[in-house]
Order: structure tokens, then C-alpha cells, then sequence
């Protein structure tokens, strides 16, 4: 294992403390539980200590960090028979199709992740009523009951809120605003 | 078609999301998902309200994972300590020593009042949910039991990747079970509750009149019917499958009275009923019934049956 105080294990350190949650999400698609991608990403970040990489550029080591992880968490499903939530369509010996599942699941996390981020950052009405109409699916009507609202207040803070993302997710296309911005 | 670009393609599905898209967007969107299964396969994922709802969770889960990490010192120094195995060490230790501390955290999970909701336990086995039902389940399962309290109507997939039972907790009875497939109805008002297996092996557990406990075995295609009042238990045979089909939004029925069958619309469509005619007691059918987003077109259903006297008004369906 490199030292602690070495350049490498500070890259490490560094990229831990600010993907670490977006790949814990990302492991999750794969996995069932919190615990079991909160233990691979920490696998995974272990082999990177103990391994001589050069992490400089920024967006190679994230694209290294995402496959690693999407394989330790393919690894762990197959060794332990366990249908994680995507079951048999992630383990494919097709190779062709795998380099695309591999493409469509990051594509998934990364958008799922840049829009529950700005979900969360919504003003708090405004955030219940989006979170109840777009995610769980329930109708005005069925929101303004459970909130205790108007069918109207729904209606417009629903405009409000889309408003809101739309301004906020303006900017997302710089493809280094999805990866590193957040 | 030519590929279009990563960056295109999320921006089509952050609108798909947002029920944004404009009539060409459609399009593009479109050939993109017709270029491969996949494609196709991830465009469904964002499209299902169940599966989003999950993520939104795990999005959850993760934030307030991160938090209580950082609360605790940081999260780099924590990574470090972890890497150096101190953490895991320490915490087998308090864990060892103080078992006190170490609660395991419940989870509660509420149907939606109208539709299905599905999750996933911690041990990798499946729920589906109808409305106004609720498991609750600890975040992490003990090494010796998995034990989930439950009302309402539940199909569970219970994986037999552990050897150890997995146990639903009723209120009346308890369902136990080590991998296998089966349907629980058990509404807290309703005097009957039901265990539908559709495959492998499980027992029910219950308390009769005297207060013995009683074990009854089942295997795949029996019914067991739990009359709550007189805490008996009946095992028949039945078309068990049936009990399974409402988790993709048909609800079907075998020799069912006409005000059960309303009744269980009522449920999956968070309406009340008011029967103001006993007839529908005597009225039996069977059938399937395609519980799509508008309740109009169930209810004209039921005019061939019952001309002029089923009516829906805002939200109770009143049979005159």
C-alpha cells in the first residue's frame, strides 16, 4: 500500500471525499442495499491505494472509478447469486452490449443524480408537491389532499418548481457541471 | 441512424422526466430508443414511477449516509481509518461489548393511496404493495431471523439466498418461509385475511381460541383462509396464481361477489363505498379487470351488471 503522506494517497483522499456519494447512488442501481455499496465503493477505493495509477486527469480517473465500481458490484452479484435490481440484464457475456449497458447505466445515475440534487434544493413546498406529482405519481388532487392544500396551490407551485429546475439545470450540459459541479 | 451524443441523450431524458419534451424531441428521443434494446430498456426505467420512486430513496439513503460520515469527523479521515482497518475494528468492538447500543433502525414503507408500490429488503427479496398497505422492516436483518411486520395486501419473492426463515408478522397470524413466492391479504378491518402460495413451501403461525399455537403447512397452489373472529385457519386448494396478477395491474377474480370485487377497486383507487342495495352480496363473477389511471372506465364495466345503479360521485362509488 502507498503511504499515507505520498501525492497518490492525497489524489485518493480527495477523489473519495467528493464522488463518494454519487458512486454509493450509482452502486445502488445495481445493488440492494445501502451497506453492500457503501462496502464496493470502499473495495474499490482501497485497490486504488494500493495500485500505482496516475489520476491527474481528473475526468479519466472518474470514468476509472465508475467501471470499477460497476464491476466489483457485477462480481459481487454473480459470486453471491444474488438478483440485484437490473438481475440478469446487467450480466451479459456479450461484449458489445455490455460496453452500451455500461454507457446507458451511467447515462441513468447521472442524470437521476443531477435532478434529485436540484429536487433537493427546491424551496420546501415547492419540493414535497414536485417530489409527490413526478416521482410517486399522484394526481393534484391526491397531493393537495396528503399536503392539506389547494388543488390550485399544487397546480402553481408545480409551475414554480419546474420553473426552478429549469433555470437550474441550464447550465447542465457543460458536460463538466454534471461530473464535477455538484 | 447515426448515434447521437451522451449529453443529448440526457438532456432528452431530463425533459422526458420533467414532461417537457417538445414534438421533435419526441422524434429524436424515439430513434434513439429504437437503436437497441438497451436503449429501450433504460428509457422504460425512467419512465416507471415505482422505479424512480426507489432511486429517489437510495438518493435519500446516500445523502443521509454522507452526513452522518462527515458529522463523525470527516469523511477523508474516516476513509483513512477505514483503510487501515480501525474502523471496522472499533466497531465489532462496541458492537461485541455494548450490544445495547447497537439498535438497528426500523424502516417503514406506506403504500401510495391509489396504485402499487414495490421495494426491495435488505436480504435482495421483493414486495409489491397494494394502497393503504405498510411493511416495516429493520435496516439490516439480525444473522438469526428476518422479521418484517405487514397489513394490507403484499406479494412478496422472498430470496433463498439465506438459509435463514423469513417471517411476516400479520397482527392475527405469522407467514414463515425460507425462499418461495406468495401473496399476503390481511387489511386490519377486514374479518377474513388470506395467504395465497404460488410456489415453494411456507407455515402459518397462529394462536387459536384456546391460545395454542398452531402450525399449519402449505405448499404451492393452497389458500389459507384465517377467519380473524374465530381464529381458525381453512387450507384449500385454489388458482393461486391469480393472487400474484395485480402486480401488473390486472386484478383478476374467481367466483368473487360483486361487493368484494368493488370493494378491492375502491382500495387500489383510494375511493370509499356505500351499498345502499345488498344485492351485490349474491352477485358472483370471475374475471380480470385492467386497473389502468381512470376509474370511468372500470365503473362502466360494472353498468352491464348493475344498469343505472353503480355511480361514482368525487370520490365513493355508491351502488342504489
Amino acid at each position: 500500500m502507498a503511504g499515507y503522506g505520498s501525492d497518490i494517497s492525497n489524489q485518493i483522499s480527495s477523489l473519495y471525499e467528493s464522488h463518494r456519494n454519487f458512486l454509493c447512488f450509482y452502486a445502488m442501481g445495481f445493488l440492494n442495499s445501502y451497506q453492500e455499496a457503501e462496502d464496493i465503493v470502499h473495495s474499490v477505493f482501497e485497490k486504488m491505494l494500493s495500485r500505482d495509477l496516475d489520476l491527474k486527469d481528473q475526468s479519466l480517473a472518474y470514468s476509472y472509478m465508475l467501471s470499477s465500481v460497476r464491476n466489483a458490484c457485477l462480481n459481487y452479484l454473480s459470486r453471491k447469486k444474488v438478483h440485484g435490481k437490473y438481475a440478469s440484464h446487467f450480466l451479459s457475456e456479450n461484449k458489445d452490449y455490455d460496453d452500451r449497458s455500461f454507457v446507458n447505466s451511467r447515462i441513468e445515475s447521472e442524470v437521476l443524480w443531477e435532478v434529485f440534487s436540484k429536487i433537493n434544493n427546491l424551496p420546501d413546498g415547492c419540493r414535497q408537491v414536485f417530489t409527490m406529482s413526478y416521482l410517486d405519481n399522484l394526481s393534484n388532487q391526491e397531493v393537495a389532499d396528503r399536503l392539506g392544500i389547494s388543488v390550485n396551490t399544487v397546480k402553481s407551485q408545480k409551475a414554480r418548481a419546474k420553473e426552478l429546475l429549469r433555470e437550474s439545470l441550464k447550465d447542465l450540459f457543460a458536460v463538466a457541471a454534471i461530473i464535477f459541479g455538484l | 441512424m447515426e448515434n447521437i451524443g451522451i449529453d443529448r441523450v440526457k438532456q432528452l431524458l431530463l425533459l422526458h422526466l420533467m414532461h417537457d419534451l417538445d414534438e421533435n424531441q419526441e422524434k429524436e428521443l424515439d430513434d434513439w430508443r429504437k437503436a437497441s434494446d438497451e436503449n429501450e430498456e433504460l428509457f422504460r426505467r425512467m419512465s416507471d414511477p415505482n422505479y424512480l420512486s426507489r432511486r429517489h430513496q437510495d438518493y435519500l439513503k446516500v445523502l443521509e449516509s454522507g452526513r452522518s460520515a462527515s458529522e463523525s469527523g470527516g469523511k477523508s479521515r474516516r476513509f483513512l481509518w477505514w483503510a487501515l482497518g480501525l474502523a471496522a475494528a472499533a466497531a465489532i468492538a462496541i458492537a461485541v461489548l455494548v450490544p445495547g447500543l447497537w439498535n438497528v433502525k426500523m424502516i417503514t414503507v406506506n403504500a401510495p393511496q391509489k396504485g402499487i408500490a414495490s421495494l426491495v429488503l435488505p436480504d435482495g427479496s421483493k414486495v409489491w404493495m397494494k394502497s393503504s398497505s405498510s411493511i416495516t422492516y429493520p435496516e439490516r436483518f439480525a444473522k438469526e431471523s428476518r422479521e418484517v411486520s405487514f397489513t394490507g395486501e403484499g406479494y412478496f419473492e422472498v430470496s433463498d439466498d439465506y438459509s435463514i426463515p423469513f417471517v411476516v408478522d400479520c397482527d392475527a397470524f405469522k407467514v414463515k418461509v425460507t425462499g418461495t413466492k406468495f401473496d399476503i391479504k390481511s387489511y386490519r378491518d377486514d374479518k377474513q385475511a388470506l395467504a395465497a402460495l404460488i410456489e415453494g413451501e411456507v407455515a402459518i403461525l397462529y394462536a387459536d381460541s384456546t391460545g395454542a399455537d398452531k402450525v399449519d403447512k402449505m405448499v404451492g397452489g393452497d389458500l389459507s383462509i384465517f377467519d380473524k373472529t374465530s381464529r381458525t385457519n381453512t387450507v384449500v386448494k385454489s388458482n393461486t396464481s391469480i393472487y400474484s396478477s395485480w402486480i401488473g395491474g390486472v386484478y383478476s377474480f374467481d367466483s368473487e361477489t360483486l361487493e368484494n370485487i368493488l370493494r378491492e377497486v375502491c382500495r387500489y383507487y383510494g375511493y370509499n363505498l356505500i351499498v345502499a342495495d345488498s344485492c351485490i352480496k349474491d352477485k358472483v363473477l370471475s374475471g380480470r379487470l385492467q386497473m389502468g389511471d381512470d376509474a370511468e372506465n372500470i365503473i362502466s364495466a360494472f353498468q352491464d351488471f348493475l344498469p343505472g345503479r353503480i355511480k361514482l360521485e368525487s370520490d365513493t362509488i355508491i351502488i342504489q
